[in-house]
């Protein structure tokens, strides 16, 4: 690749975020806050003048970790110990550690005892989403996270900051809405793995420099010919394999939509400031696509995706179940069984960059797209 | 209309020659590493076999996990649907398919038009493939070709719990270090082998008339274990179940 190539920097920081931050923490002297996806308010974190840096453990070779967590812990899980473990975390100040899982529960406690002298919080999102007393109990905890993260870095949380923090990051995530439209009209040079690594690298690096970064690309450019490319939804937590969305690129297909953390799902709505502050966030929150660990009144859960899925005009799913997620693995068959009703096609991927053979991968979506493209033989 | 069909698998390539509908050649080669080699020895023999000249076939078909190996291919036929036309070319009613060959186990199910509906994959290991039954064999000290009647004369079944071959095989040297009769251990493991093809094909939803293709598809202690687990009365093989996706390639190299 060409180093002129503006889309060069997004993939760079995702191959190496911690030698980047390393140097960022140096130049600013800025206090650095970890977070394990999803759900963290990083608005908040940065409002008390720090910097947050997701810690993304899908597709890091395991090696020590298997020592302290159990062999079908997903991948995510197992990689963020590693890093950890490996020293690559130094940088951090502290770390959230938010509860979306029994896996992410269990993670936090390891994560007090391996590290007992780096600061570490457990975000205790509440599971059911909707309730008010779940909304007023999210409010108390982002409190709690505040006084915690005003603790590491001096700095107290006022609302002139949040609010400065909240518009950079609407900013953002509204430049990403865009480039994710822009893969709709214009996927030639827009393509699904250049475009998701726009999404992957916004949690590894300041926001501003990232929006800065945004601003190099071929906004301009003009809308490809129409095409007959299957439309696809992608339901799932992370991009892992990493590979996936490049795959989807090489068979054709156009994301149309998706509920990855580091997706669609982490851009479509944004906090509307008001004057409480925390409560902008907390209903932000509550208005998210509920994560497969949330819960949620199963037949809602199964309506709602039907919508989003209609809504996104997409022709077909496909579900990216990280191995050993025992939380997206309950919750997938009811939602096969309503597409089938409701004759959507659909490819479950079980995957894992721990485990998973691209050419597997390769075989399915090719099968895949022809049942799609209504192929006969 | 002459067109070849040309499975490129694992361990085998297989070469199907189909003139107006009807099979008139076969021929296959081990895989090995140089895989177009292999292409070309199963071809040479098919041809071969037909009696006729290779400039006669008008297209070929190419599938199979080596399918980028076969150059002269005129069209690339992924392996979900080489299996299913397969299965609507042999046996016109038929709505959902198997293939287990040696290092893959497929099941799927397809429309009147041999459109593909749904589709299922082995994802875990080796241990819903062919090459669960030759480890087993190994271990046995039973030439393959035997083992799938030596499990027809069992009547006691046992479960096989491992999921993976190696510890399956572990298991299997506990049975026999147990005395257990060979004929029983023999059952185990196709029983356990059709527990897992079972489980994929009910993934994808089980029609009438299934197909099963692939090599395994010889072994009687295996199709037979299917059938039982199953619970249906019969399950159709075509004569050398594993051309099927040969004859998939060649048929829809034919209708393109």
């Amino acid at each position: 690749m060409n180093k002129s190539d503006p889309w060069v920097p997004f993939a760079d920081i995702i191959r190496d975020p911690w030698s980047k931050i390393k140097a960022t923490k140096a130049k600013t002297g800025k206090k650095i806050i970890g977070h394990i996806l999803p759900d963290v308010p990083e608005e908040l974190i940065h409002a008390a003048g720090a910097i947050p840096i997701a810690v993304a453990g899908a597709g890091i070779p395991i090696s020590l970790s298997q020592a302290h967590i159990p062999g079908y812990s997903c991948s995510h899980a197992m990689g963020a110990l590693e890093l950890g473990l490996r020293g690559e975390l130094d940088v951090l100040d502290g770390m959230i550690i938010p509860y979306v899982c029994d896996t992410t529960r269990n993670l936090y406690h390891l994560w007090r005892n391996l590290f007992p002298d780096s600061p570490c919080e457990f975000l205790r999102l509440p599971k059911k989403i909707g309730d008010s007393n779940a909304k007023q109990y999210l409010k108390e905890e982002y409190l709690r996270i505040s006084k915690w993260l005003e603790g590491i870095t001096g700095n107290k949380i006022v609302d002139d900051t949040l609010v400065s923090s909240i518009s950079i990051y609407n900013k953002s995530r509204d430049q990403l809405r865009s480039a994710y439209q822009m893969m709709g009209t214009s996927p030639s040079s827009w393509t699904a793995s250049r475009v998701i690594s726009l999404f992957e690298s916004a949690v590894r690096v300041p926001r501003e420099e990232h929006l800065t970064m945004l601003e190099r690309l071929p906004w301009n450019v003009s809308a490809d010919p129409e095409t007959d490319h299957p439309r696809i939804y992608v339901r799932g937590k992370v991009w892992d394999p990493a590979e996936i969305t490049a795959l989807f690129d090489e068979y054709g297909f156009t994301l149309v939509g998706d509920e990855i953390v580091t997706g669609n799902r982490s851009v479509v709505i944004d906090p509307i400031i008001q004057e409480d502050l925390l409560q902008s966030l907390v209903d932000r929150h509550m208005s998210l696509i509920p994560y497969t660990g949330y819960h949620i009144e199963p037949s809602q859960m199964i309506d709602d995706f039907l919508a989003r899925i209609k809504n996104s005009k997409a022709q077909g799913v496909v579900f990216l179940n990280p191995k050993f997620c025992e939380a997206a693995a309950f919750d997938t068959p009811d939602l096969i069984f309503a597409l089938q009703k409701n004759s959507i096609p659909n490819l479950a991927l079980e995957t894992s960059s721990r485990g998973t053979s691209l050419s597997q991968i390769r075989l399915r979506l090719e099968a895949f797209k022809e049942i799609l493209a209504g192929d006969l033989p | 209309m002459i067109t070849a069909g040309i499975d490129c698998g694992a361990k085998n390539t297989k070469t199907v020659i189909i003139k107006d509908g009807k099979i008139i050649g076969k021929g296959q080669a081990m895989t090995g590493f140089e895989q177009a080699m292999a292409v070309k020895a199963s071809f040479e023999m098919a041809i071969k076999n037909a009696g006729i000249e290779p400039k006669e076939v008008e297209h070929i078909g190419g599938t199979g996990s080596g399918a980028k190996s076969i150059k002269a291919a005129t069209i690339q036929v992924n392996e979900i649907k080489a299996m299913t036309v397969a299965a609507g070319y042999f046996f016109p009613t038929s709505r959902t398919v198997a293939d287990v060959g040696a290092e893959e186990a497929r099941a799927a199910k397809f429309d009147e038009n041999g459109a593909v509906i749904d589709f299922a994959i082995n994802e875990k290991c080796a241990a819903g493939s062919g090459a669960f039954i030759e480890s087993m064999a190994r271990a046995l000290e039973t030439p393959l070709a035997e083992l799938g009647a030596l499990a027809l004369s069992s009547g006691n079944p046992i479960p096989l719990n491992a999921q993976c071959v190696i510890f399956a095989e572990s298991e299997v040297v506990g049975l026999i270090h147990a005395k257990t009769e060979i004929n029983d251990i023999s059952r185990a493991i196709h029983d356990a082998m059709a527990s897992r093809i079972v489980s994929l094909i009910r993934r994808v939803g089980v029609n009438p008339d299934i197909v099963m293709l692939g090599g395994l598809a010889h072994n009687p202690g295996f199709t037979t274990a299917l059938q039982r687990e199953l619970g249906v009365d019969k399950i159709y093989i075509p004569v050398d179940p594993e051309y099927g996706s040969a004859v998939g390639a060649a048929v829809v190299a034919a209708r393109k």
